[in-house]
């Protein structure tokens, strides 16, 4: 098996000439999880979506396996699963079409059935997703991620809107993955992280 | 290649039929702004033939640009527009799976009823033929440029009248062959000249329309 590899070297963003953050170097390594931490508006979400290349960085290089991640030899999208703040849902399918029609979900008939159960979503699964609470919906995203058996999971404040019960299911499916080989980036503006983290990234620090 | 043909258009196809209103709406309004010119221009044929062109293909790319706005907007509002752009998949594909979606929802209707219409114009049963011909090749060509102006003003929050600012200046090559293959039609005269235009255009933009497309969706959910 490849070991896999992603590697940030000085990244930083300017949006109209302000600095959202600057020299953004980390090495992560299968199992490990990196927390990026700071107050709201610090750049957590622009960190994330920089490293997504949903947004382009003004400095800096991004390396998947050691090739730059946004070139055309990079496979880094093959095993990159993203969940911003947008869930990403089609209000008009229900929670079971969304899943149908979503590119790239590899999880078997028998470990989907186990995730769907997990977050407690069995029945509700039939409804249009416009009808779900935000919680309900945050939790099909979640399932999502979960079920995509994609190595890099980026997941923007991944406990907000769920559970306790939610919760816990997703710490347990966390630690598998990264006991897996996965790995992990979350952001988390809680003190308290909720998962050990093998890397810290604060942006609040000066 | 095959699978995500399957899956992004299946579920472009589900999510625009339960939407249905919006389709309906883009038919409707293409059969009342066809009828207003011999409803209110009244019972004179020459003048009715004379227009009949440049009426169908005003009214196409309208009712195109009406619906144009839900192509992309409600995808990047509930976020599923950028879980494709990561995905693996080459984004132009994608774009251009939505595209095809789009035009057999929308503007496919609109040739159904376009030969029915024509013939409240007096417009004899030949060159109906070559009305609805011209709409089949005009329209891919009006729908790929209208997606490049969706995708251009998908951030900007009444983006209908900038959209149109840009399409009419871009489509205008294809409504000037359109309007002369439907004249020459109708005053006998060999229409394929015209048409053979119209099917380059669409080929043109219709190829290289979704990697324009991709590259300003890019830039707008940056």
């Amino acid at each position: 098996m490849i070991k896999h590899n992603l590697k940030s070297e000085c990244l930083e963003l300017f949006r109209n000439d302000d600095l959202i953050f600057s020299d953004v170097s980390f090495d992560l390594s299968p199992g490990q999880h990196l927390i990026v931490n700071g107050s709201n508006g610090s750049g957590k979400t622009s960190l994330l979506r920089t490293i997504c290349g949903l947004t382009v960085p003004s400095g800096g290089l991004l390396y998947w396996d050691g090739i730059e991640s946004q070139t055309i030899d990079s496979n880094f999208y093959s095993y990159l699963a993203y969940l911003g703040h947008k869930n990403g849902l089609l209000a008009e399918l229900t929670g079971k079409e969304n899943l149908e029609y979503t590119l790239g979900i590899s999880a078997t008939e028998k470990d989907q059935y186990r995730i769907i159960e997990g977050f407690n979503l069995t029945e509700f699964m039939d409804q249009l997703v416009v009808k779900l609470s935000h919680g309900q919906q945050r939790k099909i995203a979640l399932s999502k991620i979960v079920q995509s058996g994609k190595i890099l999971w980026i997941l923007d404040e991944p406990f907000a809107n769920l559970d306790g019960k939610g919760t816990a299911f997703l710490i347990s499916e966390i630690q598998s993955h990264l006991n897996q080989g996965g790995m992990l980036i979350s952001t988390e503006n809680t003190d308290q992280p909720i998962i050990d983290s093998d890397i810290n990234f604060n942006l609040d620090a000066p | 290649m095959i699978d995500v043909f399957r899956i992004i258009f299946l579920r472009d196809l589900k999510v625009s039929l339960r939407r249905w209103s919006d389709v309906f709406i883009s038919l409707i309004f293409f059969i009342l702004v066809c009828l207003i010119f011999p409803l209110t221009a009244g019972d004179d044929q020459i003048l009715l033939l004379k227009i009949i062109g440049p009426v169908m293909l005003i009214s196409a790319l309208l009712a195109t640009l009406l619906s144009m706005q839900s192509l992309f907007k409600p995808d990047v509002s509930n976020g599923s527009l950028e879980q494709l752009v990561i995905s693996s998949n080459s984004l132009a594909y994608v774009v251009c799976i939505k595209i095809f979606c789009f035009w057999l929802v929308t503007v496919l209707p609109l040739l159904f009823v376009s030969g029915f219409i024509a013939a409240s114009y007096y417009v004899d049963q030949q060159s109906i033929l070559i009305v609805i011909l011209t709409l089949l090749v005009s329209t891919p060509t009006f729908v790929n440029i209208a997606a490049l102006a969706a995708a251009l003003t998908v951030g900007v929050r009444h983006s209908g009248a900038l959209m149109a600012l840009i399409i009419i200046p871009l489509t205008l090559p294809a409504m000037i062959f359109g309007s002369k293959a439907i004249e020459y039609s109708i005053l006998g005269f060999d229409p394929t000249a015209p048409l053979y235009f119209l099917i380059g255009m669409m080929i043109f933009t219709s190829t290289l329309g979704p990697f324009v497309t991709a590259a300003a969706i890019r830039i707008s959910i940056d």
